[in-house]
Parts: C-alpha cells; structure tokens; sequence
C-alpha cells in the first residue's frame, strides 16, 4: 500500500513537472514590446512591412517587429479556429487579410478586432475600399494594395510575330484568341499561364471588370448559372484550353518560371505580381502593360476589374495600441511612406493622396520608362462598383469545379454551371 | 491454480475471497485511467456530436435545426463527392495493398531466398516516414513537371508530360499510389509475424498430399491468417475513411474538388467556409455511421461458420 | 541440388523492383537535400552540393528547430504516459480476468472504431471551453495535444494480446512472497514484455511524431509548432524552394528512423509475441 501511495505520488509530481515544463514553453519572454506580423508573399506583403518597420523603427527605436510568412490561407483558417474557440493565445497583433473575408470576420467577429476607424483618415483610401473593411460604420482594416488588373505582355514576342502593342491595346477575349493563334503559329509561344484547377482567380477578375459577383447585389444569394460574365469567362476559358494556347502550372514557382522562360507572352493579371514579373532581370524592357481583356457581348464589360487587395487588421491582442500606432504611423497616414512603397518595392497602395503624388507619374525603367504605377491607378477608378459579399472562398471551389468538370471530364458548361447552382442553392440556406 | 487451495480451512477462504477480491479491484485501478479517457476524449465526443449535429449556426451561436442538416447532408454535392473518394479508395487501395502485403510476406518467409532482411527492409522503410513528408514527396514526384514525368519522357514512354495532379482520375491514383507505397511495408509486417507462427508441418503435409504452392496459398495460408488479415482490414478501413494528412498536402482536395475526402470536408466546414460546426458536426457523424457499417459488414463476412470461437 | 528455380529468379526480380519503388523517393529526397531548388525542377538525380546552402535557409527562414524540439518532448511524453496507461489496462484485463471487465473490454474495442473525424468538432469545442476556464490545458499548449490521445484502445488491445503468452506462475510465487501488485507490475511483468514496450513504443512514437490535424487546431503560436507542421508551411510558401522542403522532409524522417532501427529487433519480436493466439 505504501508502494502504491508512493508511486502515485511519484507519477502525479512527473506530470506536474511535466507538464508545467511544457505550459511554460510558449510563453514569451518579452523584455521589449512586441508587434507580430503575419502575411504572405516575400516579394510584395513582406516587402512592404520591412519597409514600414524601417520607417517606425527610426521613431521608435525599441520596438520589436516580427514578421512572419503565412501562407494566406492558414491565416483564415487559424483565424477562424481562434474565433470559434474564443481565444486569442498565439494569434499575432497584426494580420493580413484578404477582402473576401473581411466581410465574414466583420460580420461574426467584430468583437475580435480594434477598430482602427478612430485613428486614421478614412478619406486616405479609395472609395470602393471603405465599406469592405469596416462595420456598422466603423473601420476595422487598414486597406493596402488596390489588386486593380492589367496584362503585361511580352512585346518582343508580339513583335516577332508581326504585332504591336497598339493591337493588344483594350481588346476582347475574343480578339486576343486571334492574337494569340497567330502568335502560336510563328513564335510557339502561348498566351498566358493558369492553374487550371483552382480558377477562382480568372473567374474574379473577368467578374469584377463587369461589375458582376459570384453574389447579387445582397452579397448573399450565389448566382452562378445566370451570369453572362460567368457563362462567358468559363467560354473563353475553355476556347483557349482546347487550341492548347494556355499553359497549366500547379504552384507559383512553375507559373514564374513559365513566364521567365519565354513559354507565354502574357501575365493577365493584378498590380501586385509587378515584383514577380521583374524577378527576371534579363527580361527588363521587354515587358509592357496594357489593360485586361473585356469580357466579349456581355453588357457592362470594362478593361478594368480587381483581384485581391486586403487590408491590415489588428486583433485583440495585448499589445494592439502599439500595433495601431504602428499601422497609423506608416500604412494609414503616411504618404512619405507610400511613395517609398512604390519606388522601393512597386507596391501600389489604395492610399488616394498617392494620386497627387509626382512619384506617381515616374517612368518605370523596368517597364521601358511605362510610368505603370499611373496606369494601374486610373484604371482602379474605372472598376465598376462589386459588393464582395460572404462566400467568395466557397464560390471559387464552384468555379474550379465546374471548370475542371467542363476541361477534364468533357461536362457540357450549362450542366456543370447548373450544378454549381444547384450545389450553391441547396448549401447556402 | 496453486495447490494451496485444495486444502484450505474455512477461515482461510474467507480471506482468500476478500483478497481475490482485493486483486479485482487493484484490477479495476489499473484500468480506471485509460476508461475514464476514453469516456472523455471519445465516447463523450460522439454523442455530443449527435447532438451537434442537429444545430446549425456560426461560430458558437448555434440553434436547434433538427434534420434539417441532414436533408443538407444528402444533397451536398460535396459531401457525395468526398464520399466517393473515400469509398473509391477504400475499394480499391485495402483489397490492393493486403493482397501485395500478402506476397510480400510470403516470399519473404521462404526460407530459400537470400537477401530476405534486405527486401524486409526496404519494403518496410515506407511505413516510418511521417505522413507530411512523403506526402511532400509524392506531390513533387507527380507534379506535372517532377521527376516521373521526366523519367517517361526520357524513355520515350510518353510524348507530353502528364498531369496527374490536374486530371481527377489521375489525381486519384496519385493518392492511391502514394498510400499503397506507404502503408504495404506496414501491413507486410504483421502477416510475416504471423506466418511465422504457422508450422511448417502443415505445408509438408500439403505437399504431399500435391497442392502446389497457389493453392497452399488459398486454402492454408490465407484461412490460417484470417484473423490478423481482418486486423489489418478493420485498421486500413479506419484508416482510409479518415484520409486527411496526404489528400491534404499531395492535391489539396483538389482538382476543384476531385479528390476532397470527408474528413477534409469537415475541416474545411470547420475553419476555412463560413464556419458551422454544426453541419460539421452532421457530417462526422455520417462518417461514423459508415465506419461502423462497413466493420460490421466485414466481422459478420468473415465470421467462423463451422466451428464456434475458442475463448483465448 | 543447388539449383537456381525458375520460379526464384521471377520472385527475386518481383522483390527488386518493389525494393526499388518502396527506396526510390527516400533517394530523391535525400539527394534533392543537397540541390538547388531549380536544379531539382530540372530533374537532377544526383547529389549537388548545395546542402551547406539548404541548411542555412532552413536555419534561418523555417521554425525547424522549434518544430524538432517540441515533436520530440511532446513525442517522448506522449509515448511514456500512453505506454504505462496502456500496458497497466492491457495487463489488468489479462490477469485480473473477470467477467464484467470483459464487458468493460469488448465496449472499448467498440470505440476504436469511431473516427477522429466525429471527435473532432465536439472535443474542438471542448477544447474552446477549457480554455476559457484552465487555459493551461486549453489551446496552444501541449497538454491539449497530448492528453485525448493517451488513451489507446490498439495499445490496450495489443498489451493484452501479448500478455496472454505471459507465465502467470511467476507472478504467483511473488505474490506468495508478499510483493505488491503494483510492485509485480513494475518489477517482473515489464522487464519480461520489454519486446511488447519496444513495439508499442514505436508505435505510438510514430504515431505522435506524425500527428498533424490535432496539432494543427490545437497549436497556433509558432513557439509550439511540430515537424509536421513546420513541413506544411514551408510547403505554403509563395514560392517554394524545393531544396529546402525536402531537406526538412528528410530530417523530420531521421529521428522516427533512428528510433525505429535501435528497436527494430525488439519490434519484430513484440510483434510476434502477440500474434500468437
């Protein structure tokens, strides 16, 4: 009996110990302050915090800012477990999020975020901007990048080809599938790269230049299977799949690498793979913007719709007043600090005194003096107005879907985009 | 028994009794722990996700729906999809991989071969690889620009890299591969531990009595090794209709959708859609029923039909 | 007669080839440790030297160390706790043999068959209310990790298989000689099933150092990231450096390697030791 008292006591004080030893593992040692930073994308979001770092760090020396790289998903997803949970242990003082999810934070979790509305200029950020990051009027995220779309397009290869730049200029779907089949025949070249089992992307973009959504005007009901831009974006898709002028890549190395390899001659795409796009020194001057194809017979189509774009937003961590100076002091007021965002990094901000701003109009030597940055600003204010609405995440697996049914599987489109409504129908009561 | 107790006095029984009793529940205290666990961490859970699964919501704000999940349940095209995929790979992968683990371990158990260890091992090597990593690997070796391509691009076995991972058959294939490759080696081991117990004796006798080595191989071998096959079966099948780690990291569910499977849908409803765990809640139940199903199933398929069960 | 069989020539072909698929992406692993992501795209097969170069990036950009450390320690207790709860339930119903613990038994073996996923949504939101009550034991620590693991239904299950086999008369004569039950536990039946404990130990080592989806809810600070974990993002990267994720790919392998060959004899012999019957 004795023995047995003994050993229980002997196990409860290794557990103890144990167990103690490991709760005390992820403490924080903290002797300075802290912000903890999380977003994707080294080239472009990463970019621009060190930049901000720089810039508060020479006011505020003794604050430590720790950046790390998360991939954008996890982000939600860790997120959305901290909410459900109802804890915030481990979750950093800042996070990137995209606009697709704001909403569906705001909505459910408003409580979890500092309202940042109080500190900084609402009027600092473009109009379509407001609404999507803030709640019952205040605003809760620090809009950054403006996601506004264009094409760079390779005029070396046009040119071998016989065409200019002034042919790709504001053309439909339609016209640059002429292009490109000639391209093809002379050059071997294809137009563009796309993954094509996630489609989502492609989808908002060609969405947004129409002013369309995957939901109406309430942001709620899903309307897949009696949408022209969607019908007409999954043709399009699908044309250029089936004369083999579209290349597939699984992840962004291989999409880099096609397009630094001369396998495409077109980045359809957001303002912010400009820093992707010149990762390739070799290629400076041969790359020109131009604005995004339009949508062919499908009323309301424009050259200029928007992919992305998110806001910074501060959790209810300890530590966010200093997290909201931080954000304050460089992404909501600063427009010393965007102009460096744009020369240093070719990051081009939603932040409206930009406009006024010389540096704006500055040739960018990458792009043959093409002051690109003016272009993709202009064009920001051309988009027609979309309401992001909640279930864009689950809208983009319907649309990769359905693609992939219509490519792989030989599904005809109206069946595969009837189902997606049907799913859509039968899922979202 | 000791002898001790064939010439006991009364007094002496009573106190065997109180200490046989004693010993029963030093017995119990022995078990009291992993029980009450249990009870905890998964008898609990499963009745508490029935009752979840009746409510519906976002977040924690869940209200009473009745079966209206349900109803969700059988027309979520998702759902049918990612039921598919577990099924398919159940019916395909288990019955493929016991049957390679089979004559892995047969051939490895003939006492004429040289080399058996390192076969054994290599064969074995897969089973302790991290399901991350070799999932990783996999992913990379299929990309539509990884190595196997290049390899039968190189030997003129085919004109245009394949994409494995963008079709969905193939992409299912890719998985099944990647999970035969993994677990065959694991399984091999427990039938080569059993084989090994099996007297030679029986075999000899066989011999002479002129069955050749197939039908030894069906009408001893594989009756002889019934119980742990079922095992293996019972494990596997468990295993596949959970499939997470490497649908994860190999596809990601993907092409679209071609490859989710259940347990994944379930994560995603609980973290990534607009979260409602009540729905979640719905479909892990389903999963549970079906796992329960397809082991009764597979006990009453293969039960003792001749001879009742020996107590062990 | 020392001839060579037909038949033995086929088997020893078929045996090579399965050797060779089952080795083949732990060589492309390992050689891809010490290439240059782009090489590796390229479909290089021989090893480069650009290990020194790899490692460095893993140093400096990846959680890796953090993640060795806390799979390791969150594997070791997991394992010790599990195998004494495990081993002293599988005993227990072994040798203190009675009807109602049958039952008891029987009602467990049922419960191996739910799935994780139905445990999931509701031991998450267990999970939620402890920590809101005993964050110590709530999300993001290793507590909330290890513990709905600990008890294993296959281990009890295996522990009891194996004892079966075990000499009961030993346990008699201790008994005879006045040792506790406990001390008969610890000091005769452990140290003769130390082939059991190797297998199990393996096991369950393998099963924790691999876990990914608990951890993956359970562990949001990246202080507390496991390997599987760490091999997850660096594969979420935006772009991927395919050096460094299969170097971290074949280290996070080395450890459950090593443990596995030090055991490795123990192991076939646990394993047998409980097929029998």
């Amino acid at each position: 009996m004795k023995k047995l008292v003994s050993v229980i006591g002997a196990s409860i004080l290794m557990l103890t110990l144990l167990f103690g030893l490991a709760g005390c593992g992820s403490d924080n040692d903290s002797g300075a302050e802290q912000i903890v930073i999380w977003a994707w994308d080294p080239a472009f979001n990463i970019a621009a915090l060190e930049l901000a770092a720089e810039f508060f760090n020479a006011e505020n020396p003794d604050v430590e800012i720790i950046i790390e790289e998360v991939a954008f998903d996890s982000i939600v997803q860790q997120l959305n477990i901290a909410f459900a949970a109802g804890t915030m242990t481990g979750l950093p003082n800042i996070a990137l999020v995209e606009q697709y999810q704001s909403q569906v934070f705001l909505q459910n979790f408003s409580e979890h975020f500092y309202p940042i509305g109080n500190r900084v200029n609402t009027n600092n950020f473009a109009g379509y901007t407001v609404p999507i990051h803030s709640h019952n009027g205040v605003m809760y995220g620090v809009p950054f990048d403006t996601g506004a779309i264009g094409m760079f397009v390779r005029h070396d290869i046009l040119a071998q080809a016989g065409f200019s730049v002034e042919d790709v200029y504001m053309i439909d779907w339609w016209e640059a599938l002429e292009i490109s089949e000639a391209v093809f025949e002379a050059t071997g070249v294809r137009m563009f790269s796309q993954n094509l089992a996630a489609t989502g992307g492609y989808a908002r973009m060609n969405m947004t230049a129409s002013g369309t959504w995957y939901t109406g005007a309430d942001g709620q009901t899903v309307n897949i299977n009696n949408s022209p831009s969607i019908r007409r974006a999954v043709e399009v898709l699908k044309e250029f799949v089936d004369r083999d002028l579209v290349m597939h890549h699984g992840d962004a190395n291989t999409m880099h690498a096609n397009w630094h390899t001369s396998q495409v001659w077109a980045v359809p795409g957001a303002v912010w793979l400009t820093p992707s796009v010149m990762l390739d020194d070799g290629l400076s001057g041969q790359w020109t913007l131009v604005p995004y194809p339009r949508l062919p017979d499908v009323q309301g189509a424009t050259n200029f719709g928007n992919m992305g774009g998110s806001a910074w937003y501060i959790l209810d961590v300890p530590g966010y007043e200093i997290a909201a100076e931080f954000l304050s002091f460089t992404f909501g007021n600063n427009l010393e600090f965007h102009e460096a965002l744009l020369t240093e990094i070719g990051a081009l901000s939603v932040f409206t005194p930009l406009a006024n701003s010389p540096v704006l109009s500055e040739p960018h030597p990458f792009f043959g003096g093409q002051p690109i940055f003016q272009q993709f600003s202009i064009w920001a204010n051309n988009i027609p107005q979309f309401n992001v609405g909640l279930h864009t995440y689950f809208g983009n697996s319907l649309i990769s879907t359905a693609i992939v049914e219509i490519l792989e599987e030989g599904r005809d489109i109206d069946d595969a985009l009837n189902a997606a409504q049907h799913h859509a129908d039968t899922q979202l009561n | 028994m000791s002898n001790i107790s064939l010439k006991e006095p009364p007094q002496a029984k009573r106190t065997l009794n109180l200490t046989r009793f004693k010993r029963d529940l030093v017995g119990w205290c022995f078990i009291l722990a992993p029980v009450i666990l249990i009870g905890i961490f998964v008898v609990y859970p499963m009745i508490n996700s029935f009752h979840l699964s009746l409510q519906s919501g976002v977040g924690r704000n869940l209200n009473f729906v009745g079966l209206d999940n349900y109803t969700r349940l059988f027309q979520d095209r998702t759902f049918i999809r990612a039921l598919q995929n577990n099924l398919t790979y159940l019916a395909i992968q288990v019955p493929l991989m016991i049957l390679l683990g089979l004559l892995y371990a047969v051939l490895l158990n003939k006492k004429d071969l040289k080399f058996r260890s390192f076969f054994r091992m290599c064969i074995f090597l897969p089973a302790i690889t991290s399901l991350m990593a070799y999932a990783t690997v996999f992913r990379y070796l299929f990309d539509q620009q990884g190595i196997i391509n290049a390899l039968l691009l190189n030997w003129g076995l085919i004109q245009d890299p394949i994409g494995w991972l963008m079709n969905p058959v193939l992409a299912r294939v890719t998985i099944i591969a990647a999970l035969t490759w993994r677990w065959t080696g694991y399984n091999m081991i427990f039938y080569l531990s059993s084989l090994q117990n099996i007297d030679e004796g029986i075999y000899e006798a066989a011999k002479i009595d002129g069955a050749n080595a197939v039908q030894a191989f069906f009408k001893i071998t594989i009756p002889l090794l019934k119980p742990i096959i079922l095992f293996t079966s019972i494990m596997s099948t468990i295993g596949t209709l959970q499939l997470f780690d490497e649908v994860v990291q190999i596809t990601d569910g993907g092409p679209g959708q071609a490859t989710v499977t259940m347990t994944q849908y379930i994560f995603n409803l609980m973290f990534w859609y607009n979260p409602d765990f009540g729905y979640a809640a719905t479909v892990s139940f389903a999963v549970l029923l079906m796992i329960l199903t397809l082991s009764v199933i597979q006990f009453w398929a293969t039960r003792d039909r001749d001879k009742p069960r020996r107590r062990a | 007669m020392k001839k060579i069989k037909i038949s033995n020539v086929f088997i020893y072909i078929f045996l090579s080839v399965a050797s060779f698929i089952s080795i083949f992406p732990f060589y492309w692993m390992i050689v891809s440790s010490t290439n240059r992501s782009f090489d590796i795209t390229m479909g290089r097969l021989l090893p480069g030297n650009y290990l020194f170069n790899n490692i460095q990036t893993m140093l400096n950009e990846t959680n890796f160390l953090t993640g060795l450390w806390n799979s390791a320690r969150i594997a070791v207790i997991a394992t010790v706790l599990t195998l004494l709860l495990s081993s002293m339930a599988g005993y227990a119903f072994e040798i203190y043999k009675s009807k109602w613990k049958d039952i008891v038994f029987r009602l467990l073996l049922l419960s191996m068959m739910i799935p994780t996923a139905t445990m999931i949504v509701p031991l998450f939101l267990m999970l939620a209310t402890v920590s809101n009550t005993v964050p110590a034991f709530g999300l993001d620590t290793i507590p909330a990790i290890i513990i709905p693991g600990l008890a294993s239904v296959f281990l009890i299950f295996f522990f009891r298989q194996s004892t079966k086999m075990f000499a009961t008369d030993v346990l008699e004569a201790a008994r005879i000689d006045g040792m506790g039950e406990l001390g008969m536990f610890f000091r005769i039946y452990m140290p003769i099933m130390k082939n059991t404990y190797a297998a199990a130990a393996i096991i369950t080592f393998m099963g924790s150092w691999n876990a990914f989806l608990w951890p993956r809810i359970v562990i949001r600070s990246s202080d507390l990231h496991t390997l599987p974990i760490v091999l997850n993002l660096v594969n979420a990267t935006y772009t991927l450096d395919f050096g460094l994720i299969l170097l971290v790919s074949t280290l996070s392998i080395i450890p459950m390697g090593i443990v596995f060959f030090v055991l490795q004899k123990h192991f076939v012999a646990g394993m047998m030791g409980s097929s029998k019957g």
